[in-house]
């Protein structure tokens, strides 16, 4: 036992002198010029640490040198001493090239590949010619006429003797090389062959479109914007500088197009590209102010009423057979609940819709807990639906007449009730009901239904969903003295959108760190209100 | 000379792969022997491999030999698909991203199942960390080594018999195989006599490669724990497709599991056809009834099912629609949870089961559950002294029930 202590103490105090000298280590290496050769290490350096150094070396090395006398050997060979690191002999050459890609030395990339071609007597494989490629189009403005009919050649060359085996990576490689050169609207053809849409990479695209907005293509620029949102729903802020700067060149394009373009596919935008826009619109003398939207959805700044939402009557059908499908029965309908209990609900609905209002009644009975003194919630809040008159679905599970007790009386008698098994799940009946019984049906509930909403799988889906819950849930508050009110749902629609002439209202959403919470209600963070001239 | 031979032998088990770090390190050895100085970084290359580096380079290629033949086993479409993956795994490794130096036909069909390329680049990066893994353990081996060697060399030497440990004693050795046997014999006595508790294997198509995996990692630990058990269960596998990932990776544990002498008990059917349906008792998180005390009469089920990506309630599914009673572990009424879901391991619910069957006691059961799950118990009775309401009897019994595990737990 003894021996065993002595021996952990012993290794304790060896690692916290080993990391100690590692930095010491690092230090004299920063020090001392890289070329300097040192055969025996005194301190063992391996995994990411070793790597680390070894890419810290070679970028060193990169800044430093010039292009008129390269000693790539002893490179390699300082490179190598480090023992222990990712960087290896297989994969030296590709390190190498990513890292003058990143620094932008297109005459370091150039000459590292002549060295290889001297060394090695073989032509280098696709991999490194691709490699190269990515370097020059990292430092596209340096390249000559010459340079471009060479990658020309080598792309063309490349896709030839690939040509069945072409896979995401391998096409953006070749889109950024052929984006560099005259032939660049072979690119777009690609892209259209190409069999799996899913699989293209964003970067591809985004080549593409920096080429055609500089070489004043804006057709082929903006379909392809089009195309990409909806392959992978991102807007790139650098996509949209690229046109303002096209802008800026050409006065005949008119910066508005940006504007439209947010509002034709309802988007939210996030606080880069909100930057960027307030700024550009600034320079071109547009009126900008942030603005808070009142409930009714007014604008405090500009008093223009902001667009309602709406559903048109096919969507909503749509709607209610795709949530049938896919979240009411789902993958196996014994996960929610049982065949039986699915028909019973089934009839009850045909008997009993429509409704005015459905009400989630667990997440009522459970919502404001100790909050309020000895009153049942849901009992109140029944109450005030019913003198409105209007038709009430209560809608939970069994043991929720325990809860309720002498209260189920009265409730039984005013309401129309449905209760599902304990074991079943409620929420995607209650939302069905409520779709079942027609497009005007309030809910009263204060779920969001995320978890629902992303098993419809399909985002044109989702944002029909959206809305709908949008523009039908009601919104349950307590003013202090514990007096409850049920306020109505957002009219209003809240993507960007032209109110008025000229007038433009556009939300942003802000970069949220994980783990902070949204707004209740899901509803965006900040709005803009954009006057602009004309 | 014993340790340096017991040293060669596992280098030949370790296998391909590690040969240059190996035959290095004999080189190394050899020089030790010899009288040299013992350096700790007998890894390092002769300088001879750097000037023939350069001619080497471009010829060499991130992956070679792969078996082409028995990974697509003749399928032209999958030939392509497999070239493409090559290519973009190339690439990725040429431009310096962590991908393993070898990759067996096992890993390469697994990366062919996966679709996207944000999957295959993290189940890449796992394989890299475990490539390096192993070969860390291998360096750490061969340095344990050359020390103990040269603590041996150092060592004084006598003439007489030496005594102690790994030399003369008087005690005879009790070796592992005597210890099996035992253990067996137990099995096979609750084969006869004992309770049967039934696992079911058939939630194979519900879970992704890891989560597969895991789970007959998780059979494995079962099985064993259940071996050494003062009082074992019979364990029935139900619904075993022998084409599964999970029995492939359990065969692959156990190699003899075929053998009839193995005590191990599978079968293809349904535990319907085995047992009457009255008898059958599904345990299940998702249901509401609460497991009051262990019955003999009754068989109970445990599914095998490892959820860690997303929680469905598969196994409440299946025994609504096979109409079995459902119970699941009464562990709000015993224990205050802190954090995690309250699905447990497939191990740690045997565990449970198997302590509850001796004397139906739930506070010796219960500790099986990771403390890392549960309040703390200053925590705890923190909270009892806060509050300053009436105590009633039958708060008080709760009170001590609840002490009892959390006493038992403190012991563990």
């Amino acid at each position: 036992m003894c021996l065993l202590l002595k021996k952990q103490l012993q290794w304790n105090v060896m690692s916290n002198i080993r990391r100690e000298f590692i930095c010491m280590y690092t230090q004299r290496q920063r020090l001392m010029s890289i070329v300097s050769n040192e055969n025996d290490m005194p301190i063992k350096l391996k995994g990411r640490l070793a790597s680390q150094e070894q890419t810290r070396i070679i970028s060193e090395f990169i800044t430093e040198s010039d292009s008129t006398n390269l000693n790539w050997n002893k490179l390699k060979e300082s490179v190598f001493n480090i023992k222990r690191g990712y960087i290896n002999e297989r994969n030296i050459n590709g390190c190498i090239l990513e890292i003058c890609s990143k620094q932008k030395r297109l005459d370091l990339a150039k000459s590292y590949m002549r060295y290889i071609k001297e060394c090695g007597q073989t032509k280098p494989n696709t991999i490194l010619q691709l490699l190269y490629i990515r370097s020059c189009y990292a430092s596209q403005d340096q390249l000559t006429d010459e340079d471009q009919h060479e990658i020309q050649t080598i792309c063309l060359s490349i896709l030839k003797n690939n040509s069945h085996l072409v896979n995401s990576t391998f096409m953006e490689g070749i889109i950024m090389g052929l984006c560099c050169t005259p032939l660049w609207r072979n690119s777009l053809e690609y892209l259209n062959n190409f069999k799996n849409e899913k699989d293209i990479k964003i970067r591809a695209y985004s080549c593409t479109i920096f080429k055609a907005f500089k070489e004043e293509e804006i057709d082929i620029g903006w379909s392809l914007i089009q195309t990409m949102y909806n392959q992978h729903e991102i807007l790139l802020t650098s996509v949209f500088a690229a046109w303002f700067n096209l802008c800026d060149i050409n006065k005949n394009y008119s910066y508005q197009k940006v504007l439209e373009f947010l509002r034709d596919n309802e988007c939210i935008v996030r606080t880069h590209l909100a930057e960027l826009i307030h700024e550009k619109y600034k320079q071109y003398g547009s009126k900008i102010t942030t603005t808070i939207i009142k409930p009714d959805g007014r604008c405090t700044n500009c008093n223009q009423i902001l667009k309602p939402v709406e559903i048109t009557n096919s969507e909503f059908k749509a709607l209610q057979e795709s949530f049938m499908s896919r979240v009411v029965i789902g993958k196996n309908i014994f996960n929610n609940s049982s065949p039986q209990e699915l028909n019973n609900f089934k009839d009850f609905i045909k008997n009993t819709a429509p409704y005015d209002v459905v009400v989630d009644g667990l997440n009522v009975a459970y919502a404001y807990r100790g909050k309020i003194a000895n009153d049942s919630l849901i009992k109140i809040v029944l109450k005030i639906l019913i003198k409105q008159k209007s038709k009430v679905l209560l809608f939970g599970r069994k043991h929720l007449v325990q809860q309720l007790g002498n209260e189920f009386n009265f409730i039984k008698r005013n309401v129309n009730i449905f209760f599902a098994d304990d074991l079943s799940k409620d929420d995607p009946f209650l939302l069905y009901a409520a779709m079942y019984s027609g497009i005007q049906t309030k809910i009263l509930t204060r779920d969001l239904m995320r978890g629902h909403k992303f098993l419809l799988n399909n985002s044109k889906m989702q944002n029909i969903f959206q809305k709908w819950l949008q523009k039908n849930r009601l919104i349950l508050k307590i003013r202090p003295q514990n007096e409850v009110f049920i306020r109505n749902p957002i009219p209003y629609l809240q993507t960007t959108q032209e109110s008025g002439k000229g007038i433009w209202h556009l939300p942003y959403e802000e970069i949220k760190e994980p783990g902070s919470w949204s707004k209740p209600n899901s509803s965006p963070d900040n709005w803009m209100c954009i006057k602009t001239l004309d | 000379m014993l340790a340096f031979r017991c040293g060669l032998r596992i280098l030949n088990k370790l296998g391909s792969c590690t040969k240059s770090i190996a035959e290095i390190s004999i080189h190394a050895l050899k020089l030790n022997k010899q009288g040299t100085i013992v350096s700790r970084y007998y890894c390092i290359k002769s300088e001879e491999s750097l000037v023939t580096l350069n001619n080497e380079s471009n010829s060499v290629k991130p992956f070679e030999n792969i078996d082409y033949d028995s990974i697509t086993e003749g399928d032209e479409e999958k030939l392509t698909k497999l070239k493409r993956l090559i290519l973009e795994i190339d690439l990725l490794y040429e431009s310096g991203e962590q991908i393993p130096n070898h990759l067996r036909v096992d890993q390469w069909k697994n990366l062919l199942q996966l679709n996207s390329r944000s999957s295959r680049m993290k189940h890449l990066r796992y394989l890299f960390l475990i490539e390096k893994k192993k070969e860390n353990r291998i360096v750490r081996k061969l340095e344990k080594r050359a020390e103990r060697l040269e603590l041996y060399e150092n060592q004084p030497k006598n003439d007489h018999i030496e005594y102690g440990l790994l030399r003369n004693s008087m005690f005879h050795r009790i070796y592992e195989k005597q210890i099996n046997s035992l253990y067996n014999y137990r099995l096979c006595e609750a084969m006869l006599f004992g309770q049967d508790i039934v696992i079911d294997c058939g939630y194979d198509g519900h879970m992704s490669l890891k989560e597969r995996t895991n789970c007959a990692k998780q059979l494995l630990l079962m099985w064993s724990y259940n071996r050494m058990h003062k009082d074992p269960f019979n364990i029935i596998f139900c619904n075993i497709n022998k084409e599964d990932t999970v029995f492939k990776s359990l065969s692959k544990t156990i190699p003899t599991i075929d053998e009839p002498t193995f005590p191990i008990n599978y079968t293809h059917k349904s535990y319907l056809e085995l047992y009457p349906r009255e008898k059958l008792v599904y345990l299940t998180p998702h249901c509401n009834t609460e497991l009051k005390q262990y019955n003999h009469d009754d068989v109970y089920i445990i599914g095998a099912m490892v959820d860690k990506m997303k929680v469905e309630p598969l196994s409440l599914a299946k025994a609504k629609r096979d109409k079995i009673r459902m119970a699941k572990l009464p562990l709000d009424s015993y224990l205050d949870w802190k954090q995690g879901t309250k699905n447990l391991t497939i191990n740690q619910m045997l565990m449970i089961m198997v302590d509850l069957k001796m004397d139906n006691n739930w506070a010796n059961a219960l500790k099986h559950i990771p403390r890392r799950k549960l309040l703390e118990i200053d925590a705890y009775q923190r909270e009892l002294t806060g509050n300053n309401q009436k105590l009633s009897a039958k708060q008080i019994r709760e009170d001590f029930r609840r002490n009892s595990v959390y006493k038992l737990l403190i012991k563990k």
